[in-house]
């Protein structure tokens, strides 16, 4: 079974990996929402975004992912990129914009150039940002970061406990399941049956014989393991205690501080130009900012009911 | 004292077929009983209804003082623990540590007490170095044992064995059949209810009952129950090799007891 390479999570001690999950959550959106704003000038964008590539770049270097991983992640994007360079320059920029070079009587813009570089440089920021994420965090914690931010939900009755479980036992199952397959796999061959070769609607037969066995293993597993939480005094309904505490320290504060500090710079870079955001954007910044200053209060009064 | 009494007991899954039918058994505190039948004698039906994941059609279960049914299963499982037969399917947690902490969560222990607790019981089934591994990582045996510690750490009256073995290599089996072994030694108390078709593990326990579609065949100590041999070979259960070799030597003339160890039955023929 091909390994799964993509965003797989790496142990290592590293200031990144030691992060509260939640945190990590928030400044990755908080990064990510900085690196899709826009400047009136090409100078600018590529400034700001080379200065927010550099910053992902100390932070793969000190989260320990490998160059060689990044680079095997986007491989399959090498396709679309290229793809992107040509339609980008095939169409002609509007505005106002000095030719790069010709091809016959063809015109290639500076601005699709620009355009498409600045994309590429999106795509490949935003991809190193949600691996840094995945790579440093255990997904059971990132659950346990998700079923944080959904507490609030729980008013109009979502049931956030229960989701959480459902991912976390998810993601136990997927080495088991995966396992089944291979064996599966395996014994419908020795039965005859062809994965590799032949026409695509053998190949879907053959796909049939691996689907129905495994859906009902997977079922029977899914009643046993039913059973075995009840046995175990599983209610979900129930108050339970946690063995895991996720906890915010220090090192969190300043962290949180230097990405909401990032983002909030490149916002008013951008409105001080006039033209991602219109002049009126200000009171909505200050709504927004109160409505995630309210979010969190609330999490943390329902937290604590919650817990005592 | 009876901590469990079963008394009349049937069950039936579709409403024709009695899986168990008039079943009758009593379990006393700090015994070792094990309950031995063929597939289809209905023992794995007796675990679900001891732990409340099936409540009694007709008969009844008395257990800890409490009437078996829904409103009472709480209570009663805080009593019981129960290791399963599929290794996989109840390993909860996504390594040894949460694994153990998931019974310990639901029981509401206090978040700075759950970590000598994990300590504590990992070392018990010699699991200690392997507390951050994934299941994916584990042997069957090592699996069964964090099932073991995990129920352990809950701290139970009762502890059943539905086939804890059955899907084990023989190098799994005897390490449960250690943790088995330790366990009764460290806690005379513990009662365990083993439920198999494997009658060489059936023998290591004080009291056996025979199932047989659906009723008890006969009851009895180990060997009191080895004088039903003919019925237990009807039944299709296997005798353990010592005892069928005993048996079939003694037919060809010898005197043997299967009391003796191997060696020394050997040095008997040999004389």
């Amino acid at each position: 079974m091909a390994k799964i390479t993509l965003g797989r999570y790496v142990p290592y001690d590293s200031f990144i990996h030691r992060m509260d999950p939640r945190n990590k959550i928030f400044c990755l959106i908080a990064l990510m929402v900085a690196v899709f704003i826009s400047y009136s000038t090409w100078e600018l964008t590529f400034i700001v975004g080379g200065l927010l590539a550099l910053f992902v770049i100390v932070l793969l270097i000190v989260s320990h992912i490998s160059f060689k991983q990044l680079f095997g992640s986007l491989k399959p994007l090498w396709f679309m990129i290229i793809i992107l360079l040509v339609i980008n320059c095939l169409i002609p920029p509007r505005g106002e914009s000095p030719i790069a070079f010709s091809i016959g009587s063809f015109n290639v813009y500076w601005n699709s150039i620009f355009q498409s570089l600045k994309i590429i440089l999106r795509l490949v920021l935003m991809i190193s940002l949600s691996m840094i994420l995945t790579a440093t965090t255990k997904p059971l914690d990132l659950t346990y970061a998700l079923e944080w931010y959904l507490t609030p939900l729980k008013i109009i009755k979502f049931p956030a406990h229960e989701v959480a479980m459902t991912i976390s036992i998810a993601l136990r199952f997927i080495p088991t399941i995966l396992t089944e397959v291979e064996r599966i796999m395996k014994a419908q061959s020795s039965r005859g049956v062809d994965f590799k070769h032949g026409k695509i609607s053998t190949k879907m037969k053959a796909i049939i014989s691996l689907i129905i066995p495994l859906f009902i293993s997977a079922f029977q597993r899914s009643e046993e393991l039913a059973d075995a939480m009840e046995a175990r005094g599983y209610d979900p309904k129930q108050k339970r205690t946690r063995y895991h505490k996720l906890s915010f320290h220090i090192l969190d504060i300043f962290a949180f501080l230097l990405c909401s500090g990032l983002l909030g710079a490149t916002i008013i870079m951008s409105h001080y130009d006039f033209t991602f955001f219109t002049p009126s954007f200000l009171p909505w910044f200050v709504v927004s900012t109160l409505f995630i200053v309210i979010y969190c209060l609330l999490v943390g009064i329902i937290e604590s009911r919650v817990v005592s | 004292m009876n901590l469990i009494e079963v008394k009349n007991l049937s069950y039936s899954y579709d409403g024709k077929i009695n899986v168990l039918d008039d079943v009758s058994f009593v379990v006393e505190a700090g015994k070792y009983i094990s309950i031995i039948g063929h597939n289809g004698s209905g023992k794995s039906t007796i675990a679900k209804l001891l732990t409340c994941l099936l409540e009694p059609k007709s008969g009844s279960i008395v257990a800890f003082g409490l009437k078996a049914n829904r409103k009472n299963a709480r209570e009663i499982r805080s009593h019981t623990g129960i290791v399963f037969q599929n290794p996989d399917n109840q390993f909860i947690g996504s390594t040894v540590r949460d694994d153990i902490a998931f019974g310990l969560e639901n029981r509401q222990v206090k978040h700075e007490d759950m970590e000598g607790i994990i300590q504590e019981f990992a070392s018990k089934v010699n699991m200690s170095e392997y507390l951050d591994k994934e299941p994916e990582n584990l042997s069957g045996g090592q699996k069964q044992r964090v099932a073991i510690a995990g129920i352990l750490a809950m701290k139970p009256d009762v502890v059943i064995f539905d086939e804890a073995t059955s899907m084990l290599d023989p190098k799994g089996r005897n390490e449960i059949h250690e943790t088995i072994k330790f366990m009764r030694k460290e806690n005379p108390n513990l009662t365990l209810i083993s439920i198999t078709h494997d009658l060489e593990e059936a023998f290591a326990s004080d009291h056996i009952i025979v199932l047989n579609k659906g009723k008890v065949s006969f009851e009895g100590s180990p060997k009191e129950v080895l004088q039903h041999r003919k019925e237990l070979e009807e039944i299709g259960l296997d005798l353990p090799f010592k005892e069928k070799l005993v048996s079939l030597l003694n037919e060809k003339g010898f005197s043997l007891s299967s009391d003796e160890s191997l060696e020394r039955i050997v040095g008997k023929i040999c004389q």
